[in-house]
């Protein structure tokens, strides 16, 4: 190695100590930076700051509130990172303007003579094509809720578990004998009707009670049987509703004295003998009884002729 | 109060007898008016309970003529006061005079000074007027100036409305209409009853006087035994549903009636329908009322009592067809 290379060794060696040392002892430094400088007007450009603080200075960062012209759209935590014994603290900013125009994010000063450079951000709208066909504004749309279709979804699998659990319990189950339910057989009106007159003459009740209740049981057998509403007819109509069914004279001259009676009992306190009471019964089971005759005779002869014409 | 039945026996035997009048009245009247029995049913129902009729009909149907030959048959006091827009409340009920010669004021009593008034036209008279008589035929007294004057008894309105003029009349405000206890249709004769009428009047015989053939103590007397008619307490109810029915129709299963009424009977119409009802009662020479009494008369009862909807009248559904529909729901007891 010759004199001239030793010095040459030494000269680097010295210049790269002196150039480190002298990095070491530089200042606080402070930039600002954007990633579009043209924009149209609310679209977001990113605004990043970034200090660097060497070993020994104070930690430190400056924060931005607002910018005239411009909007805040979010801003992200502070990231820093260690380098060379240096920290670089650096922030960005989502930011938009509605202003159109150019306008100028000023230097942010963090101490004297520490401060980022100004920048010029442009904002314009977006070129107009009057070869263009005309569109309108749109409508707000609205988002679906992905919330709402996942709860339907989960309902759905909901009942589709709960329709398989009952299939598998009833198919699994062990089957239970039941004893065999017996319906009741439905009583026709005839037969209601001399149920009824049979339990009021075991019942007896008082005269009032008696009479009207008999006059009733005549009113739902024929509303029953031949939907007459005579429930909501008079004794004078309810007679005339039964003329149309053919009662001997005698028998129907009974059903009026006895509706009659019926009537003087319950609206004018008449109070009606033993043999009135029996009569009254009589007649109307007559009546309810020749009705019934009647209609199956009537509705015998319709079958017939049905039959006879298929 | 009827307590037994006993009393209700006696009650129909004195019925009965005092009853009697009624077809002599019927004969009397008859006499000059060919068939309207249905109408001197009605007015003989208002004579007997005490209330007021209102009849309306087109001109020509003998009503003001019925209810004059009522009045004679009756051997009563009849005026009739035919009203027209330029009628004063006085001309009704009466006013004070000037006596010159006694130097003092002495009372001019009115046309409603009668057993019997025959209000003709009321509704072309305006309101003053017509609130003038109601008022009388409430309270059953006039007063003119400083003294009160009770009105004789009986006292029988029989007011008539023409339903085909409307311009230049003055409607009865239903609160008024209210006082009268019917509110009577007066319909077309039959054609034979028609026939009777043309013969009768083209013939140019004088028509017969109606002869007094009733006292005013027996009609008096009439009212006592109406008022003591026996209303069993289901007949109240049959007579409290109907009614009721009117107001709340959705209650008794009548729902399709509610848009169609906009407000049912008071309770005027409830004494009333009974009223009435008892009235019928003695007609027939009874002692009791049974529920044909109560059905009869609910249409001449509760006509004017029930108010219908526009809807209603955009259905031509009548006051007539509502009270049917209610009768033929309402269990009859």
């Amino acid at each position: 190695m010759t004199g001239l290379t030793q010095h040459r060794i030494l000269f680097l060696l010295l210049f790269h100590f002196i150039s480190t040392y002298s990095f070491s002892q530089q200042a606080t430094t402070i930039k600002a930076s954007v990633d579009k400088n043209k924009i149209f007007i609310g679209e977001q450009f990113s605004l990043t700051i970034e200090t660097t603080i060497p070993e020994n200075e104070p930690i430190r960062f400056m924060g931005i509130d607002s910018i005239a012209h411009f909007e805040f759209i979010g801003t992200s935590k502070n990231d820093t990172i260690n380098k060379g014994g240096s920290t670089i603290i650096r922030r960005q900013l989502q930011v938009t303007s509605f202003d159109s125009g150019q306008w100028v994010i000023p230097p942010y000063v963090m101490s004297d003579g520490v401060q980022t450079d100004s920048i010029t951000v442009d904002v314009g709208y977006s070129e107009f094509d009057s070869n263009q066909p005309y569109h309108d504004i749109k409508d707000v749309e609205d988002v679906p809720d992905e919330r709402e279709q996942n709860i339907t979804w989960w309902i759905v699998a909901g009942i589709a578990l709960l329709f398989v659990i009952i299939v598998l319990y009833a198919l699994t189950r062990k089957k239970k004998t039941l004893a065999p339910t017996v319906a009741a057989p439905a009583l026709s009106a005839y037969q209601t009707a001399m149920q009824a007159l049979q339990q009021l003459a075991a019942n007896k009740p008082d005269n009032k009670t008696y009479h009207t209740v008999l006059s009733d049981t005549l009113r739902d057998y024929l509303d029953s049987r031949l939907t007459l509403n005579t429930n909501q007819q008079t004794t004078n109509q309810l007679l005339q509703s039964l003329s149309a069914y053919l009662l001997p004279e005698t028998k129907f001259n009974n059903i009026k004295q006895a509706l009659l009676l019926g009537d003087f009992v319950k609206f004018a306190r008449f109070t009606p003998q033993t043999t009135e009471d029996d009569f009254s019964m009589e007649a109307i089971t007559a009546t309810i009884k020749h009705i019934e005759n009647f209609q199956q005779q009537q509705e015998a002869a319709a079958n017939a002729h049905k039959n006879t014409k298929s | 109060m009827l307590k037994t039945a006993e009393d209700i026996r006696v009650l129909n035997e004195r019925i009965t007898q005092a009853g009697s009048f009624i077809d002599k009245l019927r004969a009397e009247v008859a006499h000059v008016i060919v068939g309207q029995s249905y109408m001197l049913d009605r007015l003989l129902i208002g004579l007997l309970s005490n209330g007021h009729v209102l009849l309306e009909g087109v001109p020509g149907l003998a009503k003001t003529l019925t209810i004059k030959s009522l009045a004679q048959a009756v051997d009563a006091h009849f005026s009739r006061i035919q009203f027209t827009p330029d009628l004063l409340p006085a001309d009704v009920l009466g006013t004070l005079i000037y006596n010159q010669q006694r130097n003092e004021f002495i009372v001019r009593k009115g046309p409603i000074f009668a057993n019997f008034i025959l209000a003709d036209e009321i509704n072309r008279a305006p309101a003053k007027v017509q609130s003038a008589l109601l008022e009388a035929m409430q309270e059953r007294q006039v007063t003119i100036g400083d003294s009160t004057y009770k009105l004789d008894e009986p006292f029988l309105v029989l007011a008539t409305q023409n339903p085909l003029e409307q311009e230049g009349t003055y409607p009865l405000p239903e609160a008024q209409v209210d006082r009268f206890i019917m509110k009577v249709i007066v319909g077309y004769p039959q054609m034979h009853e028609e026939q009777l009428i043309l013969r009768q009047n083209v013939s140019g015989t004088k028509p017969p006087a109606v002869n007094k053939v009733v006292s005013i103590q027996e009609v008096t007397a009439a009212k006592d035994l109406v008022r003591q008619i026996y209303l069993d307490e289901k007949i109240e109810q049959y007579i409290l549903d109907i009614v009721f029915a009117t107001r709340n129709p959705e209650k008794y299963q009548l729902g399709h009636l509610s848009p169609l009424i906009s407000y049912g009977a008071s309770p005027r119409g409830s004494i009333n329908l009974a009223l009435a009802a008892k009235a019928q009662a003695f007609l027939n020479k009874r002692g009791f009322v049974i529920p044909e009494d109560v059905r009869s008369i609910a249409n001449d009862v509760l006509r004017h009592r029930i108010g219908l909807t526009y809807e209603a009248e955009a259905e031509n559904m009548s006051v007539e067809n509502i009270i049917d529909d209610i009768l033929k729901q309402i269990n009859v007891p």
